[in-house]
């Protein structure tokens, strides 16, 4: 009891004497790990009469480099990984004097083997895949699984049959991106499937791509479907030809296949930018039957008011399991409905939590 | 079968499989994985890209032999391929004069300058007044400058008594920079033409909005409403009509930027994410299906 009382007493005596005895430290202390170096926070005790502190990191060749000048007594800064590094802070008056200097303990930092601030997407990520795993899983037992019809899909074999009794050919373009799109591997599946009825029905199929990966994959595509349907004689290489890179060029060039050959079928699969409208305009107005599907949220609206049928979002992503007979793939689309549902729950309690302002159930799908 | 399926399967997934992984790690060798992955890419993607060049030689090639309809469209689309091919790879133009120094005469040398450069004498004299060290070079105000054209600017202000030397852009710099035919080919063939096709876009808008608004049934009406709020809501005009709402307070919302606000925000914002939620969705879904190689298709599988 009287240590605290003498405590208070020179607590008392140092503020009122200016903190005449304050002593600059400084505390150099890890709170963050990512990959690109180490967030490091830095704490200064005042001393007064100093209108700024001068920060001060060390290098490796034991220089000092300045981090920065700051009136703030505490702020945060980055340091390199495994490189050990101490912190000095010098306190400047008005006049640039020094009234004191520190030096903080030598830190070491170094890169963690997860980041923790994403764990909450590491699980969601074992949620999904889980729950989709075993409706794969569930489908290979031959467990029977209902899927809504959806119109644009099962408009496809009418597109085709339309394409082949008016003679005339089909166009299938797989969006303006490349490979490392999955619009675009996901429009790649899609030809596979169109490529096999157009190989049943005889009809004239027309590829143009915008990247060059794309062509030699959609080649390998188209020409697998015509084998797996017995007409590989039906097969050219150039059903399936590069125009450019560029978007408009390319939009000018797929405007110009659609106003020469005037194809009864045109499919619009794909990523899809500002030439979604330019396409499906210019489609709609030789007449074909048109069906679109983009992963684009924004082109959608444009792809609904000029196109026949248009797969939106997930039916998109989801088309090849319709259109293919493997169970697996059936599989893996209930398994994201589920999911879906799991997750339009997560938003109803989510909505009820914070409409009574609590929050915890937001956070917890809060990450950096 | 065993190279041309199995294989490239094993590494579509491996390869998803660390990827996925090392957006969780961020240890060294796997926080740099994607900056390697990509440059990867960029390697494979631009040798591909002779393929492409040498399919649209080929096919554009063969509809001119043949005279199959439209070949003149082909023949252009060739003759603009090589004439960029070579103003990229071997003539390159971006010659420019330097002025080391104005000599004796300096006005008149100011004043040919302020002719080619297209810039005011005075201006001119503020910038060439004080030539560097290394000179100044002088920017002229045409599209291409050939080194016979350089050279000839040059003589004329020799003439007038001058130092000039000849200054030439660098190979690989003459795609950035000015006076070159690269440049030249870039902004004033493709560039209008990019934009010509780009604002094709408006008429397309409008063509488009008239068939969607047509009143068919109570979901087209509804998009009418909505599209003519929207569009009311977004210029000075809806603003300017709605306005005596403004001095009633319980009709405020009536202010047709509010409504305009309340329906980009609630029920457009609600549907946006409802659809973006199945894209993720799709999204997983199909890379699960790629890296575990239920999907080959299109890598030419079933």
């Amino acid at each position: 009891m009287t240590i605290k009382r003498i405590g208070w007493l020179l607590a008392i005596i140092s503020v009122s004497s200016g903190l005449a005895f304050a002593e600059l430290s400084i505390n150099a202390e890890v709170v963050h790990t990512e990959a690109d170096g180490n967030k490091v926070i830095i704490t200064l005790t005042p001393v007064p009469n100093a209108s700024s502190y001068l920060i001060q990191k060390s290098l490796e060749s034991g220089e000092w480099v300045s981090v920065i000048e700051t009136r703030d007594l505490e702020f945060n800064t980055n340091i390199e990984n495994d490189i050990s590094t101490r912190f000095k802070v010098t306190a400047l008056d008005v006049n640039r004097n020094v009234l004191a200097e520190a030096v903080s303990e030598a830190i070491t930092t170094e890169a963690k083997w997860f980041n923790i601030k994403r764990l909450n997407r590491f699980i969601a990520l074992i949620l999904i895949s889980g729950i989709i795993l075993y409706y794969i899983t569930r489908a290979r037992l031959n467990k029977k699984i209902y899927l809504r019809p959806v119109a644009g899909l099962q408009a496809f074999e009418e597109a085709v049959g339309r394409a082949t009794e008016m003679g005339r050919s089909v166009l299938f373009v797989p969006g303006i991106m490349d490979l490392d799109q999955v619009e675009t591997i996901s429009g790649l599946i899609i030809l596979g499937h169109v490529a096999k009825m157009t190989a049943r029905y005889e009809a004239d199929l027309n590829v143009p791509v915008s990247r060059s990966l794309v062509m030699e994959s959609g080649r390998e595509t188209v020409q697998a479907s015509y084998i797996s349907e017995g007409r590989p004689d039906l097969y050219s290489q150039d059903m399936v030809h590069y125009y450019t890179d560029d978007q408009f060029a390319f939009a000018a060039a797929v405007d110009g296949v659609m106003l020469r050959e005037k194809p009864a079928a045109v499919f619009l699969q794909g990523k899809f930018y500002a030439e979604s409208l330019i396409m499906a305009e210019t489609g709609n107005s030789i007449g074909a039957i048109q069906i679109a599907g983009t992963g684009s949220p924004s082109q959608i609206p444009f792809f609904v008011t000029a196109c026949d049928y248009t797969l939106i979002g997930e039916e998109f992503f989801a088309a090849s399991a319709y259109l293919g007979s493997d169970p697996k793939l059936l599989g893996s689309i209930k398994g994201q409905d589920i999911v879906k549902a799991i997750l339009m729950v997560c938003i109803g309690i989510g909505i009820l939590f914070e409409t009574f302002n609590v929050h915890f159930f937001k956070n917890l799908f809060l990450g950096s | 079968m065993f190279w041309k399926r199995t294989i490239p399967a094993i590494i579509v997934g491996a390869v998803g499989v660390i990827m996925l992984l090392s957006w969780f790690i961020p240890h060294a060798p796997f926080d740099e994985l994607e900056i390697h992955a990509t440059q990867w890419y960029d390697i494979i993607a631009s040798f591909a890209m002779i393929l492409g060049a040498l399919n649209l030689l080929k096919l554009q090639g063969r509809k001119v032999i043949k005279h199959q309809k439209g070949w003149f469209y082909s023949l252009a689309a060739i003759l603009a391929f090589f004439m960029t091919l070579t103003f990229g790879f071997f003539i390159k133009g971006g010659y420019y004069p330097v002025l080391i120094s104005a000599g004796d005469n300096p006005e008149a040398v100011y004043s040919r300058i302020s002719e080619v450069t297209a810039i005011g004498v005075e201006e001119v004299r503020n910038l060439y007044a004080y030539p560097s060290a290394n000179g100044e070079r002088i920017i002229m105000q045409k599209a291409v400058v050939t080194k016979r054209y350089a050279q000839k600017i040059i003589e004329e202000l020799e003439t007038l008594g001058a130092t000039v030397s000849m200054g030439e852009l660098k190979w690989g710099s003459h795609v950035q920079g000015q006076n070159t035919y690269y440049r030249w080919v870039f902004y004033s063939f493709f560039t209008p033409l990019s934009a010509t096709m780009f604002a094709l876009l408006a008429f397309f808008v409008a063509s488009a909005s008239y068939r969607a608004f047509k009143i068919r049934n109570a979901e087209a009406t509804v998009l009418l409403l909505a599209g003519i709020f929207i569009m009311l809501g977004r210029v000075p005009l809806g603003a300017y009509l709605t306005a005596w709402t403004q001095k009633i307070s319980w009709l405020s919302w009536m202010h047709l930027p509010t409504i305009q606000e309340w329906l980009y925000q609630y029920p457009n914002a609600a549907g946006a994410r409802a659809i973006m939620i199945g894209i993720g969705l799709g999204i997983v879904g199909t890379s699960l299906r790629v890296i575990l190689g239920i999907e080959k298709s299109f890598m030419g599988g079933d």
